[in-house]
């Protein structure tokens, strides 16, 4: 007995001991060098071989651009159809600052000028050198220039200068430390040398110029457009010398629109296009699936927020405002808070396709914004309808009359409406079940209106404050200072629908708005989820999670973001073609590499020599001097697909050939979220029978009917 | 038949502004197209204040339609506030690909539905009929939309004889006209049977119904009393005046074809009016919206012009009234 234990602990030590010194091996190439984000990124891109250069990425988005002229692009598909011919002067990737086109920034000591180091040797895709000059003049068309749609990201800046041909001044009136975050990574850098002269010449006008294809497009980014057929497809080829040498993979790009999803999802079936950036059901993710060939992407909309709002102060007509009993009470709004369950409207009417909100607005842990989530403020509220009971009957709205409903406190009959905008079906049902909870609270039901109305009429009812209660999907921003108009009392809030105005809290987004530090942005973004989540302006209900199909049977490289669409610039930059498709297998070896040597406890030397070869593959070479002096070489062809074996014969050394087949690891997690394929509804083709069937029985019924006549 | 004519003329005119008018009333009543602007923070005001003077949107009611109609005359449609470009070019871009669609779809679906509708109506309640009616009534009663996705399934996916969607294959330069034109007609094909087929379906009742009312009048007896050639009594008696109200419910046809044009268009991502005018409709985009009424409620007004003109050759008694 007492043998047999020490056994198992001497056992178990050795198991321990072998699994730590086997996960060291692994960790081995991680610890060496602790890896900035941004770094991880660039390696991450960097590990995807462009296995042979070629291959068309067709792209679907479901709607066309307004416009190419990017000045006063305002739709998502307008900046995204011109987005692969521009460079950003920083971007965020999967909620990390990644340097584009400036290498380095810096604050002078006073916050008001920032000083912009620019990438060298970067040309425009006429031949023209990228300077200083063109960031200049981009930041001061877009900070004087009112018509330009991202103006509202530079109102605090005066004026940038090029002080040299690398170097950016950018003068501000006041600090704004979100400049960098919002104006920075939104902004496409844009040829001074082409822009200078339309807008010399049009000046307001240049709001309706519709730039010429593909002149008057010319820009420093991966992609160059060739040709734009209205309401069909972009088509844009590979620029051969970007900035970051021997990318892109593909040669060619195309990006046709498709405005019915059904149609969209038909034509990722049959393999007409590689990506669908539209909106995809959750009832339609099992479908997909059972598709060869397709998977899906899914992301979470972390830089918006579906809420309920409540009109804590009305507008009148003097601009002035006064409180919009009792929505104006704290104690009130926190009541119908507690009225609220989350998890519910996630799991029933997002299908799990979401993530509850938290009560401090900013969202748990997701990108860049989340960052700055304050995790104290998840419980301030929670669905506990006794908890709205109590508030209530604190308050004094009881049912006095008891007819079952709750009344004002002088008696009269309560009441208030909820208005969500009839083209999303989630939010009519949300405000439906809000209704339903608050019938239910004990001691009395709150009455609530749902009013479904067309979007176009509920808006301007929101935004002139004529409404009570509003379900409303609003844009937070990618950084922290985003949430400055939506909690700042008014007239700086422009986005604050509630009115909401609490002098501590402008103190708070004030002090937000100069803080460059980032340990001083995490405390007020902190103080300031906890004052939110404490007076409830509005009960931020959930963060949308998105679909997006893609198709992996061509091409290997696509970049899943946790916070962004599957088409985004490292999916553009990394997408190549699988070994497979490739039009021509590996005749030469160009490099030799020796990467490490080790000892191994035969006493033999073991080189590692990684190859790379001009197209298709990757190599691995191991050459074994093996005790009697012989040599062996082993050549390993690492390809996605099936092995390719070679033999290499060179004199006085024996060559063994092994078929491998492995792939390359990436450094970077992406997530992916595995949905198991089961099939529910019927599919199309099981319609059509059906109503084959139907219609052959209606027409039986019909011709024995008329018969008997 | 000169002054039915001019009274026809002035009708059709003053029916024009009529309608421009009744949708610029309308389309300026039922909201701001630039309201979702302020929840943005790219924008400020000040641009929005840009836009809507670079829009005239800044101007009151009655000065926006005085501007419009009076623009309207001079044959200038505006700017888009969607595409920020001339109405006259997108117009321009897209119109040819509706007409081309459209026009003989209508063409051939009803000459189909005359041939189809007299041939049932002639043997009514026979196999023949019966059969027609069924698959007719069903397929009426079916949506559209769905109609529209069965076919891509089973032709584009299934079995693979058309592409899935748009009007050219995207990226391809072609060789020559001819290529151009076997690539366009690979694509229009299906759309074009689509609306064949549902139109056809949709005439047919319409011809069978009033051949059915014409084969109760008594020429129609006399005629076969007298022992003449069925073929020759369908056509010449029955058929032709059954006609008549036929063509009214033609043009009227060719108004109500843009709503089949959008779907159309929709499901097989064609491009054309159709599209464009829902779109106009959705994002209460003012100008594009007005140039694409005055475009249609124009040639819908010229299209019932030459159907009241064939009215006068076809029926005498409107000559002569």
């Amino acid at each position: 007995m007492e043998s047999g234990k020490s056994i198992r602990i001497i056992m178990s030590a050795f198991l321990i001991g072998v699994f730590v010194l086997s996960m060291m091996t692994i960790n081995l190439s991680n610890t060496v060098k602790a890896q900035s984000p941004e770094e991880q990124l660039w390696n991450w891109l960097n590990s995807q071989k462009c296995l042979c250069h070629g291959g068309t990425l067709r792209v679907t988005l479901p709607s066309e651009p307004n416009t190419l002229n990017w000045w006063v692009a305002g739709s998502d598909w307008s900046i995204l159809a011109v987005a692969p011919i521009y460079d950003h002067p920083l971007r965020f990737v999967n909620g990390t600052l990644v340097h584009e086109l400036v290498t380095d920034y810096s604050w002078s000591n006073n916050h008001t000028v920032l000083t912009l180091k620019v990438r060298k040797g970067v040309q425009w895709h006429d031949g023209k050198p990228m300077t200083a000059e063109d960031i200049a003049f981009t930041i001061n068309v877009l900070a004087h220039d009112a018509w330009t749609y991202y103006h509202g990201y530079y109102t605090h800046v005066d004026h940038a200068e090029a002080v040299d041909n690398y170097t950016v001044k950018v003068y501000f009136k006041s600090p704004d430390a979100g400049f960098i975050y919002n104006a920075l990574t939104s902004m496409n850098v844009m040829p001074e040398h082409i822009w200078k002269p339309i807008i010399d010449k049009y000046g307001n006008k240049t709001v309706t110029y519709m730039p010429k294809v593909p002149d008057d497009l010319v820009g420093t980014g991966p992609f160059k457009i060739v040709k734009y057929v209205p309401s069909q497809y972009i088509e844009y080829v590979a620029n051969k010398n970007y900035w970051i040498k021997g990318r892109p993979c593909i040669d060619k790009l195309i990006v046709n629109f498709i405005t019915e999803s059904s149609t969209a999802l038909l034509a990722i079936e049959k393999g007409d296009t590689d990506i669908y950036d539209g909106w995809v059901t959750a009832e339609s993710v099992p479908t997909l699936l059972s598709y060869p060939g397709v998977a899906i992407q899914v992301y979470v909309g972390a830089y918006g927020v579906y809420y309920w709002g409540f009109l804590n102060n009305e507008p009148l007509p003097n601009g002035k405002f006064k409180p919009h009993y009792p929505f104006n009470i704290s104690t009130f709004r926190r009541a119908l808070a507690f009225a609220v369950n989350k998890t519910e409207i996630v799991q029933d009417l997002l299908q799990g396709y979401g993530v509850p909100a938290s009560p401090g607005l900013v969202p748990p842990g997701i990108g860049n914004l989340g960052k700055y989530y304050n995790p104290n403020v998840a419980n301030a509220y929670y669905f506990d309808l006794n908890m709205t009971a109590k508030l209530l009957d604190q308050l004094g709205f009881k049912d006095y009359d008891h007819d079952g409903w709750r009344d004002y406190p002088n008696g009269t009959h309560f009441s208030f409406e909820i208005y969500p905008p009839a083209y999303d079906i989630v939010r009519v049902r949300a405000a439906q079940k809000i209704k339903e909870w608050l019938s239910e609270v004990p001691g009395g039901g709150v009455k609530v209106i749902v009013r479904v109305l067309d979007w176009k009429t509920t808006w301007p009812l929101i935004y002139h404050g004529k409404v009570d209660s509003w379900l409303l999907g609003s844009g937070l921003g990618v950084d922290i200072t985003g949430i400055y108009r939506r909690l700042h009392s008014w007239p700086q809030g422009t986005g604050n629908w509630q009115r909401y105005s609490n002098p501590e809290m402008d103190k708070l987004l004030d002090q937000l708005l100069q803080a460059f530090d980032e340990q001083t942005r995490k405390e007020l973004a902190w103080k300031i989820q906890e004052i939110v989540a404490h007076d409830v302006p509005m009960v931020p209900l959930y963060h949308r999670k998105y679909i997006r199909p893609y198709r992996t049977d061509k091409f290997d490289g696509f970049f899943l973001p946790s916070d962004a669409s599957i088409y985004n610039r490292f999916t553009l930059l990394a997408v190549h073609l699988k070994a497979s498709k490739c039009p021509t297998l590996p005749t030469s070896v160009t490099t030799k590499t020796v990467t490490s040597v080790v000892t191994s406890t035969y006493k033999t030397t073991v080189t590692y020599t990684t190859t790379y070869m001009t197209t298709t593959t990757y190599e691995k070479t191991m050459t074994t001097t093996l005790p009697s002096g012989k040599t062996t070489t082993i050549v390993k062809t690492y390809t996605s697909t099936s092995p390719v074996t070679k033999v290499v014969t060179s004199v006085g050394t024996t060559t063994v050939t092994k078929p491998v087949t492995s792939t390359f690891t990436s450094a970077v997690t992406t997530t992916k979220t595995v949905t198991t394929a089961t099939k529910t509804g019927i599919s199309a083709a099981e319609a059509t029978a059906i109503a084959i069937i139907i219609a052959i029985i209606v027409g039986a019924i019909a011709y024995a009917l008329a018969r008997r006549k | 038949m000169k002054r039915v004519l001019a009274r026809r003329l002035v009708t059709s005119i003053i029916t024009f502004f009529v309608t421009i008018s009744i949708v610029f009333i309308f389309a300026h009543l039922s909201g701001d197209p630039l309201a979702e602007l302020e929840d943005d923070p790219r924008v400020t005001p000040d641009v929005i204040a840009a836009m809507k003077a670079a829009f005239g949107l800044n101007k009151p009611l009655y000065m926006q339609y005085l501007d419009f109609i009076w623009s309207v005359l001079h044959g200038n449609l505006g700017y888009s506030l969607q595409y920020l470009r001339p109405v006259e070019d997108i117009i321009k871009e897209r119109f040819p690909y509706t007409l081309a669609l459209l026009v003989p779809s209508i063409t051939l679906s009803n000459y189909l539905a005359y041939k189809a509708g007299v041939e049932t109506g002639w043997r009514r309640g026979s196999k023949f009929d019966l059969s027609f009616m069924t698959v007719s009534m069903f397929m009426r009663s079916v949506p559209y939309f769905w109609l529209a996705i069965i076919f891509l399934y089973v032709f584009s996916v299934k079995l693979g004889w058309t592409p899935i969607f748009g009007a050219i294959t995207p990226g391809i330069s072609f060789a020559n006209t001819w290529a151009w034109l076997k690539d366009y007609l690979w694509h229009y094909i299906l759309p074009f049977t689509v609306l064949v087929f549902r139109e056809t379906l949709a005439m047919l009742l319409y011809v069978r119904n009033t051949l059915i009312e014409v084969l109760r009048e008594d020429y129609i007896t006399t005629a076969k009393a007298k022992g003449l050639d069925e073929a020759y009594v369908k056509y010449r008696y029955a058929a032709r005046n059954a006609l008549l109200p036929m063509i009214t419910i033609l043009g009227m046809r060719y108004a109500f074809l843009i709503d089949g044009a959008v779907l159309t268009e929709t499901v097989f991502a064609y491009p054309g009016m159709g599209r464009t005018v829902f779109e106009a409709i959705v994002n209460r985009d003012f100008w594009l919206l007005q140039g694409a009424v005055v475009l249609l409620s124009a040639s819908v007004i010229i299209v019932n012009f030459i159907i009241d003109i064939i009215y006068l050759y076809l029926d005498p008694r409107v000559r002569y009234r």
